[in-house]
């Protein structure tokens, strides 16, 4: 504090005040603010907090050093070393009661003028102000005042002194005859109180630290060294004091002050304040000149015994309270980790260094974590939509919704799901066809297909090759022209009862299917399906009907009017105009039926990959029109796709078989989802994916979770519908007996 | 959105780490008070200190919890150089009258010679097997034969890994397809380019644990590390927590692929790397899916992080450390968004960690 340099001091006890003194004292007053508002006249500390201009106090010039009075009143003591080595005391504020009044104004006049560099009030007894001075002969550089002196006593004794010492008209109030004059022929730099005796002072002198023990002041215990500044000791360890010199910070242990314990990484430049941080343990700041940045030592154990040779673990960390360089800073005394740091201009601002925050999930996604001392336990509130929820919450809910359990209606295990995934709509209805179609041919008892439905469709088209009947039919449905082809086989026929197009046997009436997607009001899937069929007419009536329909698109009607039009020149003004408009429009099922319509014959490219179209429809679509190289190339690159993205609709194309189990891997690595997973390849049984080690891993990790969320009964259902569709599996898992005490030991304390 | 609401800890000192149990109805903490607290959820989702005792002469850094297969067991480790296993006693007695349970130290694990940074339970399917790490570079894997027997602990590897440990993480797969495996940080800070994070695999021939594979880009100090829950995936996910937070996945090469050693060989790849801290990272831990990550760093905030369909990892939530919200504009907060950016000078003082004792 040179004048310049403003310094800053928390009230010991007044916690929401605190004084800057550069060369007047201004004490503020700090309050809670929600941003946004502030007073006219009140500064803004920082999100939270503003800070008001109380009052200034610029009688004491030449100041050097302030120390807060530390007890509770009167409030607001503060006293002053000037640059001639006086000590003033003086008050900021009202309180005027009979104490302070007369104490204030009080002066501690050394022999000898010089500057005094530090002042430490004693904590127990508080009218013992020591205060350390540069060099003077042999003088002594520490003085303990007694600030409840009677000055009257003293006028007669230093009345000649007092008058020649500027002449103070308040004469009256000058004491010139310490308690105790200790440090002779020595220069003291700072100084501080040890607070396991109250009779014990330490002093940094010139070359030395050194301890006064005031019972007996002939004595004293010193160590030689350069680190005389700032001493400070660390209220949680009275032991351990820091110290500096230049940009080093020494820790010294008191039981064995021969030398430092430990000596901080040097830094760039000179250290201007160290203090330990009054509400944690072994928290130390520091602060350098010319600097934005306070660097905190973090000293987390207990100050070892004599004799101990670990090392201490010290974590370094550096913050920014602001952008500027920082003038100082102070520690509040009772809020966790606060300071307030103050700028050469003055400006000021209140932060807190956060502890290091530990943190974990619980299995029932809440998080814990501890910051310092507390701990908060967060949890996610609020309807999140299903589609942000994580799948460990999907799960949990699915779990509790029985999902994967209807075994009768497969295709209702998408609605358990929440009826929100298109993924897992489209794997259940799959899962849905296989097992009607294998419960068919158990009642005919006729055909050999049945071990090859759940192969999935790219095994069943690989097995038509060969038997493959053509038909050529007109796309009007008109028998004007028959451009046309259309392939059939047995298994082209069992392909398409997989998508969910045509009902058992070899009708290929789409019929109930139309209907059914009327009823869901998906128009557009619908006309497309109806014109893949070579039904014209129905598409246009399914998309007049959906124009019409409560909450129905009009366009759809404009749609149904560009159909009719449908012309099978190849040359036509229309075919041009659909060519081009096709691609505008938003719906894929729309922009799929005109691309058909356009298409040259045998060439379905703008069908096959228009991907917003849902698998089974264009695997329904190529089992229709393409023929038996081209399916199996197409169904082999769309199966590698699926495989490759994971894509549940994809299990259609590879079944349950090693590449559905591929597939489903994708998935699994996508998603997390081992619940699907699960429940999926179980379907499948009894067959070989069920041996495949990976799906094993699935059940376990299912099962697994289905314990950490103590959903005992959900697990037992879990493992009765497995051992229902897989009899191979282990009824029940065999504990290692050696645990079965332990597990009942378990249960008879909950 | 998520809530957070302040729990009493009553701890007197700093908490260092907080764990719990197998179905999160249970909680420890550990903190410099050299006290372990024990926490029971009541119906209502409160939580209630059922025992606080006193585990060890220094600030105890990690508190652990067995799989409940084992019974009720805990570990933790301390600066005083030890680590230790502790068991709840069943059984009708004052203290379970008044609500509270009674733990009994098991055993003292005194073969650190300094701090013991870390310690974990191995997975289930392992064994009752038990690793710890300490400053002096150390990974100890212990093993009790008799599982009804927590007194009894054999130390079953040493491998040295020549840096400061600071923490470690088992890989939580318990597919027959992965061999045991252990990644370990080190916040060592010295001028190196050492890799800070090593992964060391289980070799049955050898029957030693051998390095697998050792992350060469990370070479600052590594606060924390933590493998994702497997969940039936083809490959690992790690989590680490540096100067800033990185993802990792490591995805097994096919048996045929990997050398003759027996050891795996890994396709590692850097999912996400995230400085939105803007400065150290502390610490990372995963859902129980892997799906979501929270992470701590000095910026004094939580953070959540989660990876959407197309494998892009997107911070989802961003909490105060003292549970507030942050909003928007002011989420540099008092930790200047500048740091990020500063001088190499300003940068490398953020990078120190811990520092090491000089005598003068």
């Amino acid at each position: 504090m040179s004048g310049s340099k403003p310094d800053i001091l928390w009230a010991p006890h007044h916690v929401d005040r605190f004084v800057v003194c550069d060369s007047e004292l201004s004490l503020y007053h700090i309050e809670s603010a929600v941003s946004s508002e502030l007073k006219a006249g009140s500064l803004r500390l920082s999100e939270e907090t503003t800070a008001t201009l109380l009052s200034i106090n610029s009688d004491t010039p030449y100041m050097k050093c302030v120390a807060w009075y530390p007890k509770y009143d009167p409030e607001c003591l503060l006293a002053v070393g000037q640059a001639n080595g006086r000590v003033v005391l003086t008050s900021l504020g009202q309180d005027h009661n009979s104490k302070s009044k007369d104490l204030i104004g009080k002066e501690f006049v050394p022999k000898h003028a010089r500057q005094c560099n530090t002042l430490a009030w004693n904590p127990l007894d508080s009218n013992w102000l020591a205060a350390g001075l540069d060099k003077h002969r042999a003088d002594f550089s520490v003085l303990i005042w007694d600030i409840s002196s009677k000055y009257a006593l003293e006028t007669a004794v230093a009345t000649e002194k007092v008058r020649l010492s500027a002449g103070d008209p308040e004469a009256g109030l000058v004491v010139t005859k310490p308690l105790y004059e200790l440090g002779q022929n020595d220069a003291c730099l700072s100084l501080c109180w040890l607070p396991r005796d109250q009779k014990l002072l330490l002093a940094g002198m010139h070359r030395n630290l050194a301890i006064f023990d005031l019972r007996n002041t002939s004595q004293k215990i010193f160590v030689n060294t350069k680190a005389v500044q700032g001493v400070t000791v660390d209220p949680y360890f009275h032991d351990r004091v820091a110290s500096f010199y230049e940009g080093q910070v020494a820790i010294w242990d008191l039981r064995k002050f021969e030398k430092p314990v430990l000596t901080l990484t040097e830094q760039p430049k000179p250290l201007t304040k160290v203090a330990w941080c009054p509400t944690r343990t072994g928290l130390l700041a520091t602060l350098t000149r010319d600097s934005n940045i306070i660097r905190l030592y973090d000293m987390q154990h207990t100050p070892t015994p004599i004799g101990d040779e670990t090392e201490p673990t010290i974590i370094e960390r550096s913050v920014q309270p602001c952008e500027n360089y920082i003038a100082s800073f102070a520690w509040h005394p009772t809020s966790q980790n606060r300071m307030v740091v103050v700028t050469p201009n003055r400006t000021m601002s209140d932060f807190t260094v956060f502890e290091r925050i530990s943190l974990a999930w619980s299995p029932v996604t809440s998080l814990m974590w501890a910051c310092g001392r507390h701990l908060y336990e967060c949890t996610e509130e609020g309807k999140a939509s299903y589609l942000e929820k994580d799948i460990a919450t999907k799960m949990r809910l699915r779990a509790l919704s029985r999902y994967g359990l209807d075994t009768e209606q497969v295709w209702r295990n998408h609605l358990l799901a929440g009826n929100e995934d298109p993924q897992l709509k489209s794997l259940w209805y799959t899962l849905h066809f296989m097992k009607q179609y294998t419960e068919d041919m158990d009642q005919k008892l006729t055909g050999n297909k049945g071990p090859l439905v759940y192969a999935g469709i790219k095994s069943i088209v690989k097995s038509s090759l060969g038997t493959t009947e053509n038909l050529r039919q007109s796309r009007s449905g008109s028998d004007r022209q028959a451009d046309i082809i259309q392939y059939l086989s047995e298994e082209r026929s069992l392909a398409l009862q997989l998508c969910g197009w045509i009902k058992k046997g070899t009708d290929l009436d789409v019929e109930p299917f139309l209907s059914s997607l009327e009823q869901e009001g998906d128009w557009e899937r619908a006309a497309a399906v109806a014109l893949f069929n070579l039904d014209i007419r129905r598409a246009m009536q399914i998309l007049n009907k959906g124009a019409s329909s409560g909450k129905g698109d009009l366009n759809l009607n404009v749609v149904a009017m560009a159909l009719s039009g449908y012309t099978d020149e190849k040359s036509s003004l229309w075919r041009e105009m659909c060519s081009t408009l096709r691609l505008q429009l938003n719906n894929a099922y729309l922009c799929a039926m005109f691309a058909f319509l356009t298409s040259e014959s045998g060439s379905y490219d703008g069908v096959l990959y228009e991907n917003n179209v849902a698998v089974r429809d264009r695997v329904a679509f190529a089992c229709k029109f393409l023929s038996d190289a081209q399916l199996n190339r197409f169904i082999e690159k769309l199966t590698n796709e699926m495989k490759e993205a994971g894509n549940l609709e994809g299990i259609l194309l590879t079944g349950l078989t090693k590449d559905g189990v591929d597939l489903m891997e994708s998935y699994v690595d996508r998603t997390g989802d081992v619940q699907t997973a699960s429940y999926c390849m179980l379907q499948g049984s009894p067959s070989d994916v069920l041996k495949d080690e990976r799906v094993q891993y699935w059940i376990e990790n299912y099962r697994n979770l289905l314990d950490a969320w103590r959903f005992w009964h959900k697990r037992a259902e879990f493992d009765i519908h497995r051992s229902k569709l897989d009899p191979s599996s282990k009824p029940l898992a065999q504990e290692d007996p050696s645990l079965m005490k332990k597990w009942i030991l378990a249960k008879t304390r909950s | 959105m998520f809530v957070a609401r302040s729990i009493a800890a009553d701890h007197r000192d700093l908490i260092h780490d907080v764990s719990f149990d197998f179905h999160g109805r249970r909680m420890a903490t550990c903190s410099s008070d050299q006290s372990v607290k024990v926490w029971d959820k009541s119906e209502n989702g409160d939580w209630h200190c059922t025992a606080s005792w006193k585990t060890h002469s220094g600030s105890v850094w990690r508190v652990t919890w067995a799989h409940p297969e084992f019974g009720q067991v805990l570990a933790s480790c301390s600066f005083d150089r030890t680590a230790a296993v502790w068991e709840e006693i069943v059984g009708e007695s004052n203290d379970k009258l008044r609500g509270q349970s009674h733990w009994v130290k098991r055993t003292t694990l005194v073969d650190s010679r300094t701090s013991v940074t870390d310690v974990k339970f191995a997975p289930k399917h392992i064994g009752l097997m038990l690793a710890t790490c300490s400053a002096d570079g150390v990974v100890r894997i212990y093993e009790a034969p008799d599982v009804m027997n927590l007194s009894q602990w054999s130390l079953q590897h040493e491998i040295s890994c020549k840096l400061s440990c600071s923490c470690i993480s088992w890989n939580p797969s318990s597919s027959r397809a992965h061999s045991p495996m252990i990644a370990v940080g080190s916040d060592d800070n010295s001028p190196n380019i050492l890799a800070k994070v090593q992964i060391y695999e289980y070799s049955e021939n050898t029957r030693k644990y051998a390095k697998a594979e050792a992350l060469m880009t990370v070479t600052d100090p590594v606060h924390d590390i933590a493998f994702a829950p497997n969940l039936g995936r083809s490959f690992h996910i790690l989590a680490v927590a540096t100067k800033d937070v990185r993802i990792f996945t490591l995805k097994p090469l096919r048996k045929e692929l990997t050398s003759s050693g027996g050891l795996t060989k890994f396709e590692i790849h850097i999912a996400a790397q995230f400085d939105n801290h803007n400065s150290q990272v502390w610490r990372v831990s995963w859902n129980i899916t892997g799906t979501v990550l929270a992470s701590s760093g000095d910026d004094g905030c939580v953070r959540l992080w989660k990876a959407n369909y197309m494998d892009n990892w997107k911070c989802t939530g961003i909490l105060k450390g003292n549970g507030s919200p942050v909003n928007g504009s002011s989420q540099q907060g008092i930790f200047n968004a500048s740091l990020g950016s500063a001088n190499t000078s300003l940068q490398n003082s953020l990078n120190g960690s811990s520092a090491g004792r000089k005598q003068s």
